[in-house]
């Protein structure tokens, strides 16, 4: 057959000058992150729970259009003295003996209400965006500064290294959880003010730069110790004497090999600053009152178990679904991009 | 090293006497300053033990070299591994800091040049890797690997693609094939992408680590015969390092042998195969396998025993006098120099082989011999006892 012999020219025959010519012969090359993909697209555990994931994120996006068109109210109304009727009955939304109304399964308090007669559904969304924005700011900023100190100790070596691998452990030689309850306590109510740097007290962003900066080490040890491999490869001789200075070296010839770990790292991260938010907001050192989060509502609804567990089992439940679905995509992912790899977070 | 010094030697000191090896091209143009040039090149590496990391000792990797490469030559420099032949070619392309000594490029003093100093060497000299897998970013499509070094020489934006394109043709690669990644090829298309890639600063001088060593035979061939094209074609120097004397040969002019750190024996390349006057280089071709069996089997094989020395503590004298057959009291005390023989051959042996009464009574000190050398000429007393 001419077409595979010709096929075989071309594939190991580098070696012969005179390859086929044939356009169609020819086909772009597959990159990693093509061939990564193509492995998550199999994976169909994997793509349910980042479905789920992505579910809880586009539900708490749509949380003002659910309590304006469905359950007019909104997450910090309360309906203390309100009645509401369910199945034709009319019911106080919270009793004379301080107890909230349950689950109606109807358009007002479909999951119920908490002790001041808030519609606990609608709670559950705008906290869920709460939680989901700390979550989110605080993964970036632990990417982007344990990606700047991974690469700038692991690059440099030496004194570079020393210091701030040192500060690392600093960090490190806390319990994440202790650290975290220790600066929100200290931060979280009053505020930061660094002059030009202004946090108000009950800051969203405040437990975002707690959790960020807490896992700063988790991810910059890892990145240091594959940029160490890295700057003794070839390829980064070769960009040496090409003549390339080391903020190309570092940017355009190592950055590119850690982008897999750094993919990898984000999901796992993101389910571990929610947790964490969740844990501090639970002791009353992360997310403020009035506003919301699942830790807070658990908090909250931990006073009425068992009479109104709902209060404690609806965010319970939904915090569970949410780092469930980023943690398995996240294993997915990894999977995916470097089917041998074993990237573990260290807790 | 293998200074070309002139048979004469009555003017073997005078350093204008180098002439160019090439005895077939006496019209070449002379050039008294070589392209490259190091003069008792040493580079030591620090070994830190204890908590304060203090230095209690050093790896001699490169001890007290000199050699030179004119325009247009190939040096080949082969050894054992672990000779400081790597960190040998790579501190001349300034990868490594070097300890002592000089490196001159093009007559210009390159020892402790800033990267901007040298930004111009640079693109004159380029370096091809040992491990084509290695040296190519697994993360960058061809086309970008190629574009690097032709926007560093300041090729327009608007003529990298071009140039990229005619660099994989010139090597002898689809030039379709600028879209993908290096995964995506073999072993030999691998390292012709790496020489691509020296090719695209237009350099004049390549150094070779091995090219060739972690490819097949069959491939190994080819990749040799396209340097030798690319040699011609474009008049380029290389500087070949190698640890197999059968793959020097083919390409070489000049062949440098190494052994612990400090240059033994060199000498224009086929005088080297027929007449090696260093028991190290003897055994070196000694092992050298011969394809037909019977052969193989009935040549003399003076094979040396054992691995090298530690080159943190390397032995006094002469460094290969704990393996050698032919060392003597004076090997063990006196390190020897490098004495010049006729036709620019040189070597560091008390007791050579292969050398006339004659030559032995003319030989003198060559410049490039290591300062600490003794200034004892070699004997004949070794080469007496030479079985007919």
């Amino acid at each position: 057959m001419a077409s595979e012999a010709a096929i075989g020219t071309d594939r190991d025959g580098a070696e012969a000058s005179g390859f086929p010519a044939g356009p169609d012969l020819v086909h772009p090359g597959i990159g990693p992150y093509r061939l990564a993909w193509r492995r998550l697209l199999r994976n169909r555990v994997a793509l349910f729970f980042g479905g789920l994931f992505i579910l809880i994120v586009v539900l708490c996006l749509l949380a003002p259009v659910y309590a304006n068109d469905i359950a007019h109210t909104g997450p910090n109304v309360n309906h203390i003295t309100d009645v509401v009727k369910v199945n034709g009955k009319s019911e106080e939304v919270v009793s004379s003996t301080g107890l909230p109304i349950g689950p109606t399964w109807q358009g007002r308090f479909l999951l119920g209400a908490d002790k001041n007669g808030r519609d606990v559904a609608v709670r559950l969304l705008y906290g869920g965006r709460n939680s989901l924005e700390v979550g989110a700011i605080a993964t970036l900023i632990t990417m982007v500064l344990a990606v700047i100190v991974g690469l700038l100790a692991g690059y440099f070596r030496g004194f570079t290294d020393g210091v701030l691998s040192r500060l690392m452990d600093i960090i490190w030689a806390y319990p994440a959880l202790l650290l975290g309850v220790a600066l929100g306590v200290m931060l979280a109510v009053s505020g930061i003010n660094l002059g030009l740097f202004e946090l108000r007290g009950g800051s969203l962003l405040i437990p975002a730069l707690i959790v960020g900066v807490v896992y700063i080490p988790y991810v910059a040890k890892p990145i240091r110790g594959q940029v160490l491999g890295l700057r003794e490869r070839e390829f980064i001789d070769a960009a040496r004497v090409q003549g390339l200075g080391n903020l190309r070296i570092m940017l355009g010839e190592i950055l590119p090999n850690l982008a897999s770990t750094i993919i990898v790292f984000v999901p796992l991260m993101l389910a571990n600053s929610i947790l964490l938010e969740a844990s501090l907001s639970f002791l009353g050192a992360g997310v403020q009152a009035p506003n919301s989060s699942w830790g807070t509502m658990i908090s909250d609804g931990t006073r009425y178990i068992p009479a109104a567990i709902h209060l404690v089992l609806v965010p319970g439940l939904m915090l569970v679904a949410a780092v469930l679905g980023v943690n398995v995509f996240g294993d997915g992912v990894r999977d995916a991009l470097d089917p041998r790899a074993r990237i573990r977070i260290e807790r | 090293m293998s200074a070309p010094e002139s048979p004469s030697s009555a003017d073997l000191d005078a350093p204008a006497s180098r002439s160019r090896t090439r005895t077939s091209e006496p019209a070449a143009p002379r050039r008294d300053v070589p392209l490259l040039e190091a003069e008792h090149l040493r580079v030591l590496f620090p070994v830190r033990a204890g908590v304060l990391g203090r230095t209690r000792e050093h790896v001699h990797a490169v001890d007290d070299v000199t050699l030179w490469l004119d325009e247009g030559e190939t040096l080949g420099v082969v050894g054992e591994s672990g000779c400081g032949k790597t960190t040998l070619i790579r501190t001349l392309a300034r990868l490594v800091a070097v300890t002592a000594g000089i490196i001159r490029f093009d007559g210009q003093d390159i020892t402790r040049a800033s990267r901007g100093e040298l930004e111009p060497v640079r693109r004159k000299l380029q370096m091809v890797f040992q491990d084509p897998q290695a040296s190519l970013n697994p993360r960058k499509r061809i086309g970008q690997i190629l574009a690097t070094p032709l926007r560093q020489r300041g090729v327009q934006r608007a003529e990298i693609e071009d140039g990229a394109r005619e660099l994989l043709a010139r090597v002898g690669l689809n030039p379709e094939h600028l879209s993908r990644y290096p995964h995506e090829f073999s072993g030999g298309q691998r390292q012709r992408i790496g020489i691509a890639r020296a090719l695209a600063m237009n350099p004049r001088l390549i150094m070779l680590d091995e090219p060739v060593s972690a490819l097949d035979v069959s491939v190994q061939a080819q990749v040799i015969n396209l340097l030798d094209e690319l040699q011609d074609e474009m008049q380029l120097s290389y500087m070949f390092v190698a640890h197999d004397l059968s793959v020097v040969r083919h390409v070489s002019d000049r062949i440098a042998v190494m052994y612990l750190g400090k240059i033994v024996e060199s000498s224009p390349a086929e005088e080297l195969y027929t007449k090696p006057i260093h028991p190290y280089t003897a055994a070196l071709l000694a092992a050298v396998p011969i394809p037909d069996p019977r052969e193989n089997r009935r040549r003399d094989r003076s094979v040396v025993q054992g691995e090298p020395p530690n080159p943190i503590t390397p032995p006094p004298g002469c460094r290969f006098h704990t393996r050698c057959p032919r060392a003597t009291d004076i090997c063990r005390a006196v390190e020897p120099l490098l004495a010049s023989y006729p036709s620019g051959h040189l070597a560091a042996c008390h007791h050579p082989l292969n050398v006339t009464e004659a030559e032995l009574l003319n030989v003198t000190r060559s410049d490039a011999s290591p300062l600490s050398a003794g200034s004892e000429l070699p004997s004949s007393q070794g080469s007496a006892d030479r079985s007919p």
